[in-house]
């Protein structure tokens, strides 16, 4: 996914170049370690990744994380590690489970609550009851030379 | 020398009293029935603005005189400070800030007194109380619990100087665009307040506060890309949005009042969502205020969070509560009052006021998803034991899908006509747009896009680009015809003729630049984390970049270790220079100054960090697709919100002319 | 009718959250690891001797107070500390273990000698190893450990006179090595 093909074409043209001398590369581990260290709240930051933070604990903590990673250790254990020690509050992705339902599924629940709710309500207009129903609409003529006001108001109206 | 501060301590004390006088003379007018009253409020609101403007010219005028006898001046300036930065820092603290605050809702007041005076007489005296009331909330605030006029002494020698993160030309821009933004909706909003009072629900408080909506809408926009733009240069980690509370907390009016535009269309055209416009415009006003209070109360810990104070937080709460509480009671009080609206009746629910609602209906979700996220650690933390965070991977994995929901209608509703949709119209002109939309979803796949989300962002953008270019096309076809007039002129006449509605198009293609450069920098980002000795290379993308030496920069108020970095992409050859500064006086904290090279494809970003070993140097590199998009997008965003803005007095003119 | 309800209790549940939130510590977090057994431990010990072992400890009741010079709670808290350990010394069912981390030794020794140094020990832990693995955010944290080797309590912020008492002594007696 992080491959560059956009510009697949200037790749090509510039591929030739790329016979020079050895170049540095990142540490086989660091992505992985950032992937890590990118999903854990820096603990005494506001509101920042351990991975993004320059606080002393941060730091160490991706010290931490780099080591277990050198011992090979699988990205959830090192996660579940944190997890353990430092709970809720340490994943910046809260676990799907208990409470965080609410987090996790009430959007998507308003949503097609919205949805079904828009949709059954335009079938009932549509079938002629006019919305708000209860109350007789101010005068017919009253309403339309107001509405006739607006119309020119809004070509007009100025600051 | 330091008579400015009191000079302008006294105007800020005299415009409190005159603050009352604009809140209570307009209502004895009504209550007495004396329009004099009403004037005499007001004159009271120019005269709050004249002295506001006064306080804020004396705290200015001391930190440009380093009066450091002055609190603020002295924990926001220095000898050293710039004068640029200087004259800006007022609103480089919490106290500066929120005397800009004010004064901008006191100019806001005095325009809307001016200029609407005579157009709006019957909701005027409401409006002028209802922005008092605003006024001396702020001003109350302002003046006994974060008071930007304290003294010190005795007066020390030099300030401890401007936080260095804020001396930036962005954070210079972004606390005043984003205030213009909030405070723009207290006028539309004392104008809806003053419609549920009076009961003139119909469209008066329509007309007069569209511009405003409008006008304060951009600003928000501007202002939170700034803030973006700002988080991206000077912060150093390569993006720019992390979702934090105070970010969020200026996204949420954003997004209602994106909503309150759109669905006052219908209103406007077909007498229809009363009670929801006064709602989304109440609602908009208070997510501003609700910002306001999260920033300021140190409720939700936040990087922007301003130093907190207990009693500051229980004031804002007790202000917000009683304006929430009275504007919302209002408006359920009067709701059935709002009736009536059997007019507008939906003939076919495939129609431009449906798509509105749907539009309504995902907008008003994603704020609520937002201020979700934002207030559920704050509720777990309260009321359970424990605690939880919710951090970007939550918003981007809900946040987005309601999103693209949005994008869809986007792509769909403008070309929907009023009251029903023929079917041959559908098929005539989604046809190809769908096709367009398909062919972007295989296009997608095959320039590796594996994200679902990117690739549906993808589509729909190109589903949007092209109903939107069919409808120019179909528009400046029919001006041909009927003028005989060439392309380019016949599109002149057609923008021109209903600036509002292609203002809205250009607005939403905007938006389509901004996805684009979001799918580029948040799928395609890529990261290097190594250590360079002198000498040594790595590659990014294309890129070849080579630390050459380690050196130094000073300005007069900071000294930094600078690394020369030889970026090479073909045959073109770059220097970069990523400084670490430190800051002359007080903070101790060096800052990290990226190193940014923008194409118009991708920004190449470099950071150093720490000294490794004798002459090693860590360094983060970032390659981000794309991300100059977003920066570009906002701003034929706001040409579009402009070219609407200029709808009436054209039009007026023109017509002044034919009668 | 119900909208209205809706809007109101939403509207009303928000402001009520945010005057029940102002009262929120930020620096309290909850600990997962109470009610666990505690990580073990093994270090070099600030005063150059053998080096130290949690489990070594096994059968009483441990107090470990996590410090650093840095920490300028830790002056404050550290009278209360001295006094402990001459309180408590006798007792052969209660001990107190220090760790340094995130410092020198020498900041350690320093900090020691110039507040005074207790008759217990403390385990160096430079790179806060320790620290991470206990989920300590900050210094001073304290944590109870029973017999049992179970973290039963974590205290953050300075422990204050009385504490022993009030809080160690409650649990020491009644729940004895059980968790409750």
């Amino acid at each position: 996914m992080n491959t560059l093909h956009w510009s697949a074409a200037l790749l090509l043209f510039w591929l030739p170049m790329a016979a020079f001398g050895a170049d540095q590369t990142e540490d086989a581990d660091e992505a992985r370690v950032r992937e890590i260290a990118l999903g854990l709240r820096c603990a005494v930051c506001q509101n920042q990744p351990v991975y993004e933070s320059n606080s002393e604990l941060a730091r160490d903590m991706v010290k931490v994380i780099r080591e277990q990673v050198k011992q090979g250790r699988e990205s959830d254990a090192i996660r579940r590690y944190f997890f353990d020690r430092y709970g809720d509050y340490i994943y910046l992705e809260p676990v799907r489970s208990g409470r965080n339902w609410i987090l996790w599924g009430a959007p998507f629940l308003g949503l097609l609550a919205g949805v079904g709710g828009l949709l059954l309500a335009l079938g009932r207009w549509r079938r002629g009851a006019p919305p708000g129903d209860s109350l007789p609409a101010a005068a017919p003529g009253e309403e339309e030379t107001l509405r006739a006001r607006i119309r020119r108001e809004l070509d007009r109206v100025e600051l | 020398m330091s008579a400015w501060i009191e000079v302008g301590h006294f105007a800020a004390l005299a415009a409190l009293v005159l603050t009352v006088v604009q809140l209570v003379a307009p209502l004895a007018g009504i209550g007495l029935g004396r329009p004099v009253w009403i004037r005499v409020g007001r004159q009271a609101a120019f005269g709050v603005l004249l002295l506001l403007t006064v306080a804020c010219a004396g705290v200015m005028a001391s930190f440009l005189n380093h009066d450091f006898s002055v609190g603020y001046v002295a924990g926001h300036a220095s000898r050293e400070l710039p004068i640029f930065y200087l004259a800006t820092a007022l609103w480089g603290g919490h106290e500066g800030s929120l005397l800009l605050w004010v004064w901008l809702l006191s100019l806001f007041a005095a325009v809307a007194a001016w200029r609407h005076w005579s157009t709006h007489p019957l909701s005027m005296p409401w409006v002028l109380a209802i922005l008092g009331a605003t006024v001396l909330g702020f001003l109350l605030l302002v003046l006994f619990l974060s008071s930007p006029f304290e003294r010190l002494f005795p007066p020390p020698a030099d300030g401890r100087d401007l936080n260095p993160l804020l001396q930036d030309p962005g954070m210079v821009f972004h606390p005043p665009f984003l205030y213009l933004g909030y405070v723009g909706f207290a006028v539309p909003y004392a104008f809806a307040m003053a419609a549920l009072i009076t009961g003139q629900t119909g469209g008066e408080w329509i007309l007069a506060t569209r511009r405003w909506t409008l006008f304060a809408w951009a600003m928000l926009t501007i202002g939170i890309v700034f803030g973006a733009y700002w988080a991206y240069y000077e912060l150093g980690w390569g993006g720019y949005w992390a979702w934090d509370p105070v970010e969020n907390a200026s996204f949420m009016p954003w997004l209602t009042a994106t909503a309150f535009f759109h669905s006052v269309m219908v209103q406007e055209r077909r007498g229809l969502f009363r009670t929801w416009n006064l709602f989304l415009i109440i609602t908009t006003f208070a997510l501003s205020l609700l910002g306001t209070f999260l920033v300021r109360s140190g409720v939700l810990s936040s990087v922007h969070a301003f130093a907190t104070d207990p009693g500051r937080g229980v004031f804002i709460l007790v202000f917000m509560t009683v304006i929430l509480l009275f504007s919302f009671g209002l408006l359920t009080l009067r709701a059935d009052r709002l009736k009536g609206e059997g007019q507008g009746r939906l003939e076919n629910p495939l129609c431009r006021e449906s798509a509105f609602l749907f539009n309504n209906l995902f907008l008003v979700v994603g704020a609520l998803t937002v201020l979700l996220g934002t207030l559920f650690p704050l509720a777990v933390e309260t009321l359970t034991d424990s605690k939880v965070s919710v951090g970007p991977p939550y918003f981007n994995q809900v946040f987005i899908p309601i999103m693209l929901g949005m994008l869809l209608l986007m792509g769909v509703g403008p070309i929907l006509p009023w009251r029903r949709t023929p079917a041959g119209t559908l098929r005539r002109r989604f046809l190809i747009p769908g096709l367009v939309a398909l062919a972007g979803l295989g296009g997608g796949w095959i320039l590796g896009i594996g994200h679902p989300y990117g690739l549906a962002a993808l589509a729909l953008c190109l589903l949007v680009l092209s109903t939107h270019l069919d409808d120019l096309w179909q528009g400046t076809r029919a001006r041909m015809r009927r003028d005989g007039a060439g392309a380019l002129s016949a599109l002149g006449r057609l923008v021109r003729r209903d600036k509002r509605r292609y203002g809205g198009l250009l607005t939403h293609l905007g938006l389509l630049v901004m996805v684009a450069g979001f799918i580029g920098s948040g799928l395609f980002q890529e990261e290097r984390d190594l250590i360079l000795q002198p000498g040594e290379s790595t590659r990014i993308g294309e890129w070849r970049l080579t630390f050459t030496a380690m050196g130094s920069a000073a300005r007069h108020n900071w000294v930094a270790d600078e690394a020369l970095v030889r970026a090479e992409r073909g045959s073109l050859v770059l220097e970069l220079r990523p400084q670490k500064r430190v800051y002359n006086t007080g903070r101790s904290q060096p800052t990290t100054e990226a190193a940014i090279h923008t194409t118009w494809l991708e920004d190449l970003y470099v950071v150093i960090g720490d000294p490794v070993g004798e002459t090693g140097r860590a360094f983060r590199i970032y390659r981000n697709p794309l991300v100059a998009w977003v920066w570009w997008g906002s701003g034929i965003m706001g040409l579009g919100v402009l070219l609407a803005l200029f709808q009436g007095r054209r039009l007026s003119r023109t017509r002044a002319v034919v009668a | 009718m119900g909208w209205k309800l809706t809007l109101l209790g939403v509207v009303a549940g928000i402001l009520f959250l945010f005057a029940l939130g102002l009262n929120n510590d930020p620096r309290h977090i909850p600990s997962p690891l109470v009610d666990r057994p505690a990580p073990d431990f093994a270090g070099p010990a600030l005063d150059g001797g053998d080096p130290l072992t949690l489990s070594a400890l096994r059968g009483r009741w441990v107090l470990v107070n996590f410090w650093g010079s840095w920490c300028v709670s830790c002056v404050a808290e550290h009278p209360y500390l001295l006094e402990l350990d001459r309180q408590t010394r006798s007792r052969n069912d209660f001990v107190i273990l220090g760790v340094d981390f995130k410092d020198t030794v020498d900041g350690g020794r320093a900090f020691l000698a110039r507040h005074g140094t207790p008759s217990y020990r403390h385990v160096v832990d430079p790179e806060q190893k320790i620290a991470i693995d206990w989920g300590v955010f900050g210094a001073p944290e304290s944590f109870l450990v029973d017999p049992e080797g179970r973290i039963r309590l974590k205290h953050v912020g300075p422990l204050y006179r009385g504490w022993f008492e009030r809080v160690a002594l409650p649990l020491m007696t009644s729940g004895g090595g059980k968790p409750s």
